[in-house]
């Protein structure tokens, strides 16, 4: 099989507007995470938000547009552009696809659709999907992925698995999600939000923040030819078939996931595993039993869910780009947030930046549903 | 690999018809809801959880059952069984349902058992959940039925083995109204259905809603009892 080469990556986030911004940033410890108004409750919300206006002053690069799109089509178009500036190869054409990640989409017109009963399209994901396409010139139809809080890690194995079988030989993995009051309404009824900046994997650890973002990979199956390249190397996915809104207690889909790739490469030598870590109690209890289980407990670990909050389907696409980052800089990052142990089964959580030779790296996710996916990305040397 | 489509089960109309047949009918017009509670009695399961889903979920779930009352599941690894479905509407029906309880901040009451089946994927765990298929789920969204991208991506996971059994189809759910159309994809021949191809699974999807059209009006009529392989 053709190696999958990420060629191109993106980050658009409350931290900044490229890779390098955000990664600087996360480096310098910084969080996107800040206390918001929601208008149903004098409550505070910690969460991950951008500022419209800062995301509107961006899009003027592509010229005078007023309501034309939204905020989250202007993030994820952003985003995509910003990605195709960094490669000669041309993604727009016959044999490259957009796949757009998403768990809801622009949400937040449903409260004027149920005001005023009247349907907008701009709701259906679909729609999303093909404005931003449209707008940065992509040729064929985009497809959409929507596979809750797994979303982006599962459109990062579908773009590889559509390289793979020669469909595309080139796929636009694009992920991305709001902070709304109807999502932050349905945590809050779950009781899975944290009141205070979370702390993924701590004894302390109260639950989730959610963020927003939009992140963007470039899958090839070409190689930029000038430097060291990162290629997907394997992924699976499975379900736990347990329970739709609760993870299994023993990891088993998350486990099966691993071992899949295990089956296929080598996961020893793993520098770190960039976990899914929302710091509910549930979530990070489940992981640390399929990693004890697969005998990965003691590898480096970091959740990201501290800088950038939980950005539900664009999270497996935005946190894989910083894995991708943290491989290019040689540089580990620090799971925010964490203090004392505090999982069922040890973990190994990352609490210092450090400079070494760092070659590959496993990216898991979970989510509602029961979904589990894990993608193991590795350096070649040209 | 050949692949190929071994059975069908269609949901529309209030009708449900599988490998051709109608199985399931209801003249008198009810709420999507009560249609498929009406189905799920007919099915003469025990499995009180299914009260608790949203249409979209329960749709999929009655065709998905249906299908799987043919076939021999014990021959089946469940392991090696993937879910690759299309959906146009996303959750609609349940996102209205929780914006509805968060629409008036004077009377905010939202409910987490609502709240869980806004992601459409989650119609996918309840299957999996029900029939303990543990591999790889993916939903597709797309602004119609796109058989194409189905086939590419289930027919790339059955040659690199990731699969053996496909439950694959179209289920979409919105205020009013509701289809599922989900087939069982195997490998080998099927002298049933034919080839898993995209032409193949866009006619029979076709022919199966003229039949449904077609014969909705005519009945009642008493349908058999399916036999149970559990």
């Amino acid at each position: 099989m053709k190696n999958t080469y990420v060629i191109a990556t993106n980050v658009v986030s409350p931290l900044g507007f490229s890779t390098e911004d955000n990664f600087e940033h996360i480096q310098a410890q910084k969080s996107g995470l800040s206390f918001q108004e929601f208008d149903f409750t004098n409550e505070l919300f910690c969460v991950s938000k951008m500022q419209e206006s800062i995301v509107n002053q961006r899009f003027k690069v592509f010229g005078d547009f007023k309501d034309e799109y939204s905020k989250l089509e202007k993030m994820c178009i952003l985003s995509v552009a910003d990605a195709l500036k960094q490669t000669t190869y041309n993604c727009l054409g016959k044999d490259s696809v957009l796949i757009f990640c998403s768990t809801k989409g622009n949400i937040d017109l449903l409260e004027n659709i149920v005001q005023n009963q009247r349907f907008d399209v701009g709701l259906l994901l679909a729609e999303t999907a093909h404005k931003i396409a449209e707008f940065l010139g992509f040729e064929n139809k985009p497809i959409v992925v929507s596979n809750a809080c797994v979303s982006g890690t599962q459109g990062i194995l579908v773009g590889k698995r559509f390289i793979d079988a020669g469909i595309y030989n080139n796929v636009v993995v694009l992920g991305g999600d709001l902070v709304t009051k109807f999502t932050v309404s349905g945590f809050k009824a779950f009781n899975a939000l944290s009141a205070e900046p979370c702390q993924p994997f701590d004894d302390n650890r109260k639950g989730v923040n959610l963020g927003e973002g939009a992140a963007t990979v470039i899958l090839s199956n070409k190689s930029n030819e000038d430097k060291d390249q990162i290629i997907v190397k394997a992924g699976f996915s499975s379900n736990d078939a347990t329970h739709i809104s609760a993870p299994s207690r023993t990891g088993q889909g998350l486990l099966k996931a691993i071992q899949k790739i295990s089956e296929v490469s080598d996961l020893e030598d793993i520098d770190f595993v960039s976990a899914h870590g929302t710091a509910t109690r549930y979530n990070d209890d489940m992981e640390s039993q399929a990693l004890a289980r697969a005998d990965l407990n003691f590898v480096p670990i970091h959740s990201l869910k501290g800088y950038f909050g939980h950005t539900l389907g664009a999270a497996g696409v935005l946190e894989s780009v910083m894995g991708i980052a943290s491989l290019q800089h040689n540089q580990t990052i620090i799971s925010k947030g964490f203090e004392v142990s505090g999982t069922v089964q040890n973990l190994n959580p990352i609490k210092s930046v450090e400079n070494k030779p760092l070659r590959s790296f496993l990216k898991t996710s979970s989510g509602f549903g029961g979904c589990n996916a894990a993608v193991l990305f590795s350096k070649i040397n040209l | 690999m050949k692949t190929s489509i071994q059975h069908i089960c269609h949901i529309s109309q209030q009708t449900i018809s599988l490998d051709g047949k109608m199985v399931f009918h209801l003249d008198n017009q009810l709420e999507s809801n009560e249609f498929l509670n009406e189905s799920y009695r007919f099915l003469q399961i025990d499995y009180p959880k299914f009260f608790k889903m949203d249409i979209l979920a329960k749709i999929a779930f009655v065709a998905t059952e249906f299908i799987c009352k043919g076939l021999i599941l014990k021959d089946i690894n469940k392991d090696s069984v993937g879910i690759v479905l299309g959906n146009k509407s996303s959750s609609l029906v349940a996102d209205l349902t929780h914006q509805r309880s968060i629409q008036d901040k004077n009377a905010h009451f939202p409910s987490p058992a609502v709240f869980v089946y806004t992601l459409p994927n989650i119609m996918m765990g309840e299957m999996s959940i029900r029939h303990g298929f543990s591999n790889e789920n993916t939903l597709f969204i797309s602004d119609k039925f796109d058989p194409e991208t189905l086939e590419k991506y289930t027919n790339h996971l059955f040659k690199e083995r990731i699969i053996e059994h496909c439950i694959g189809g179209w289920v979409d759910a919105h205020p009013g109204n509701y289809e599922a159309f989900i087939y069982f994809v195997g490998t080998g021949k099927s002298t049933l259905w034919g080839e898993h191809t995209a032409e193949n699974i866009l006619a029979l999807k076709q022919h199966s809603a003229e039949e449904i059209t077609e014969n909705c009006h005519k009945i009642p009529f008493v349908s058999e009892t399916i036999s149970s392989e559990y």
